[in-house]
């Protein structure tokens, strides 16, 4: 906004605050052209058919593309269209004859979880709505989205000539505890991620064991085979545990039955990914994947995550803003609806292009009943690039996600968020997927089964980070986390079932909910690993693998130990950085493989 | 030329129960040049290209190709003796992100002479990359014991290293998984390395038949 602008708006505002009061004056930072594209938007939302509001907007803004339609610059949206149809998210009330239904509409199913109500399905774009009018669909939305964190670098492994090493078993003093006969056997480790292609190659260099097990790989990849370089690191910590892998990537239904499939099937003692969902891995309650890690620590096994590597405030790298909903007031460009105000102004800003953009709010999943929207701007504010539109009124999530099908909302964008008249104000948590920085952001960017009470989840530190090579980490300034892992805290405000912990207070200013210390730990990263693609291997899933080949010695030295007191036993002893005592960045610190298994044997 | 040679740290480590207290086997620290300001002892023409490839132990790197020659750029050269470890892990912290390091086996010949103007010559890796994410960049190479490495330093950009803060660090090790102490196999290979410390030393200036090829073909 110019100065002169900016002074004629002060002067229109003082105007308009003698006339009318002070929650209904009219936020002076968005365009009235882009206001009255957000009213036609929101105009066409109002005006949906039963069927069109079991629709993601997503699918909607697609379907009104491929019919012609005038629609929105990206309309597209991110949904995943290929010949067999848009990938979706089917939620139902009966599985089989949404099957049949599917199937009907020439669809494909590509997983339906055993005793759940959700479907992930290829439909042709034009069969949705029809799919939509049967009355066991409860809703189809553009499928949840995986992503992982692994930082794409390329390693030179040619010839083989023996295996390779990371850093992290020096870094963590685990070959101290190697060397008096401890490695991990006895005990079986399970790894979700995308893939595990490389595993075959490795084992032929021996950097994976000739045991390890495939459960279940990527269904249509390829994938990076992140999996691999995380079970090379737990195998170089852990030689002697057994190792299995299962995708993460085959849709959140699956990866929670892969979870509990790795546990109740294959016995694992200790499990660990690096895979964090779109809308199934909501902040203020557990999701179906978080409820699976509850699930098998309940039954004994110890779950470890990734923090994820989307930034943090600490670095100024954060990708999230996390607060109340605040009135910038209404307009008479916007009947209907109201803007959040992020202080001062009405919008967020994309600080470098973007990829995704999601809003979360404090209602209970499939229970919310109060409609908020989300669009994304151009820079100047003058016109709509994208919308996410769903609707809220009584049965859905309380989500909204802009996906941009070419990753290109621009760098400065403007991020805008809308509640309907009505809505009651909620803690928001607005994010980009991605990592990219937001103008206006805060601490808090974890959210999902990484940051459940029962998942150990775990930030990033570099081997290196000290500057004095291959040696142990020493705690303190010297091994700061990295730039890019993400931060916590997390609070959540409802249950597993979705009964409020604080009824009636579901705010972030009233200390609504409860608050969970995350990240729990963090371990090493940017290591050498042999799985092409991951040498050095950044991000936090490396970090999370090195923890979870540390609580595999501690499983060893002691078998009877359960999750919490492996748990204890790294975070009790885990070197303190970052603030002082447990802090938003590290948790509790960097666990060190000596002092947790000396701990454990206590 | 001037050298400044120091001895490798020799750290026997007794495994016993209680090395579940102590660090552990780890690496010897061959040489660390402490925080020093960039300062071009030679001249060359280009420089290595950062392909993104880091070279580690599983095989040598193919040479990355030369990137902005013939345009002239400083280098400094570090001569490390690397004693009785074949396996050698070379960190450049250089928080500038002006400078990028490559090592070369006994010798560094840079010449005006397409297409890789010298570079490729006793090439054995570097890593590809500049601080990822802030942090040292790191690369590995094998080579035979009592080898002597030279790591060439270089300009990212002509002129813009100059006096920017580097740190150089190159440790040895006895396998892949970072030993100090030789595995009885690995003990046979290299026992010859071991009646002897390894030694270390910076070159502060080319050595005359370097600048002279770099000049000479000017």
């Amino acid at each position: 906004m110019t100065n002169s602008r900016a002074r004629s708006s002060l002067g229109v505002i003082g105007i308009l605050l003698t006339l009318l009061p002070l929650s209904a004056c009219v936020p002076d930072d968005i365009s009235p052209e882009a206001l009255q594209q957000m009213r036609e938007l929101l105009a066409e939302k109002d005006a949906r058919t039963p069927a069109q509001r079991r629709l993601g907007s997503s699918l909607l803004y697609a379907m009104k593309a491929l019919d012609g339609q005038p629609t929105l610059p990206d309309a597209a949206n991110g949904v995943d269209t290929t010949e067999d149809g848009a990938l979706v998210d089917l939620r139902v009330t009966s599985t089989p004859a949404v099957l049949t239904a599917i199937a009907q509409a020439g669809g494909m199913v590509l997983y339906a979880a055993p005793g759940s109500q959700t479907i992930r399905a290829r439909v042709p774009l034009a069969q949705i709505e029809a799919l939509a009018e049967a009355p066991t669909v409860l809703s189809i939305e553009r499928a949840s989205q995986a992503r992982v964190g692994g930082q794409a670098f390329t390693s030179a492994s040619q010839p083989i000539q023996g295996s390779l090493t990371t850093q992290g078993l020096i870094s963590h003093a685990a070959n101290a505890v190697q060397s008096s006969g401890i490695d991990g056997s006895g005990v079986r480790v399970g790894v979700l991620s995308d893939s595990a292609e490389a595993t075959s190659f490795l084992i032929s260099t021996g950097d994976l064991p000739a045991d390890t097990t495939i459960v279940q790989d990527i269904l249509g990849g390829p994938g990076s085979s992140e999996g691999s370089a995380m079970m090379e690191i737990v195998h170089d910590l852990a030689p002697g545990a057994q190792l299995f892998f299962a995708s993460a990537f085959n849709g959140p239904d699956s990866f929670a039955d892969n979870i509990r499939t790795l546990r109740n099937t294959y016995g694992c003692d200790v499990i660990v990914d690096d895979t964090e969902y779109t809308a199934a891995d909501p902040p203020f309650q557990d999701g179906v994947i978080a409820q699976a890690v509850n699930d098998v620590t309940a039954s004994g096994a110890l779950y470890l995550s990734a923090i994820g590597s989307e930034g943090n405030a600490t670095s100024g790298t954060s990708s999230v803003w996390e607060g109340d909903f605040v009135s910038a007031g209404t307009s008479a460009l916007l009947p209907g609806y109201t803007l959040h105000s992020f202080g001062a102004q009405s919008f967020n800003r994309l600080l470098a292009t973007a990829g995704a953009v999601e809003l979360f709010w404090s209602d209970p999943l499939g229970a919310s009943s109060n409609d908020y929207d989300l669009f994304v701007l151009n820079a100047a504010g003058t016109a709509v690039l994208a919308a996410s539109t769903n609707i809220q009124s009584g049965s859905q999530d309380p989500f909204e996600e802009i996906f941009s099908s070419a990753a290109v909302l621009p760098a400065n964008a403007r991020i805008v968020i809308a509640a309907k008249t009505g809505a009651a104000p909620r803690a928001l948590h607005l994010e980009n997927f991605f990592g990219e920085r937001l103008q206006i952001a805060t601490p808090g960017r974890t959210r999902g089964h990484a940051a459940a009470s029962s998942a150990v989840s775990v930030a990033a530190v570099n081997w290196n980070s000290a500057r004095t090579g291959t040696r142990p980490f020493v705690g303190g300034p010297a091994n700061p986390t990295e730039i890019f892992s993400s931060d916590g805290p997390r609070r959540i405000f409802f249950d597993a079932a979705g009964t409020a912990i604080t009824p009636g207070d579901l705010l972030f200013g009233t200390n609504g909910g409860a608050l969970l210390v995350k990240p729990d730990l963090a371990a090493a990263d940017g290591v050498t690993t042999r799985t092409p693609g991951f040498s050095p291997y950044f991000h936090t899933g490396a970090a999370a693998a090195h923890a979870a080949g540390i609580a595999a010695l501690i499983k060893s030295a002691k078998p009877s130990l359960t999750p919490q007191q492996i748990r204890d036993a790294m975070t009790s002893t885990a070197l303190d950085i970052r603030d002082a005592g447990i802090d938003r960045d590290s948790g509790y610190g960097i666990p060190m493989a000596p002092p947790a298994v000396d701990a454990a044997l206590r | 030329m001037e050298y400044k040679k120091t001895s490798a740290t020799w750290l026997p480590i007794i495994f016993s129960s209680l090395a579940l207290l102590a660090g552990g086997a780890q690496g010897a620290l061959i040489f660390d040049s402490g925080v020093v300001g960039f300062a071009a002892g030679g001249t060359q023409f280009g420089r290595v290209s950062r392909d993104g490839v880091v070279s580690d132990w599983s095989g040598p790197k193919a040479f990355p190709g030369v990137i902005g020659a013939p345009t002239a750029r400083g280098y400094e050269l570090f001569a490390v003796d690397v004693g009785a470890y074949p396996f050698i892990q070379i960190t450049l912290d250089d928080p500038a992100v002006a400078l990028f390091g490559a090592a070369y086996l006994d010798a560094y010949t840079p010449v005006n002479s397409a297409p890789n103007y010298g570079l490729d010559l006793g090439y054995l890796g570097d890593a590809g990359t500049s601080e990822p994410f802030g942090n040292p960049s790191f690369f590995q190479v094998a080579v035979s014991p009592n080898s002597q490495l030279l790591i060439a330093i270089t300009e990212l950009n002509p002129g813009g290293g100059s006096g920017q803060p580097l740190h150089l660090l190159v440790e040895g090790f006895f396998d892949t998984a970072y030993n100090d102490t030789p595995e009885p196999a690995t003990g046979l290979m290299v026992l010859s390395g071991l009646t002897g410390f390894a030694r270390a030393a910076r070159r502060r200036s080319a050595p005359p038949s370097d600048s002279a090829n770099a000049s000479s073909t000017r």
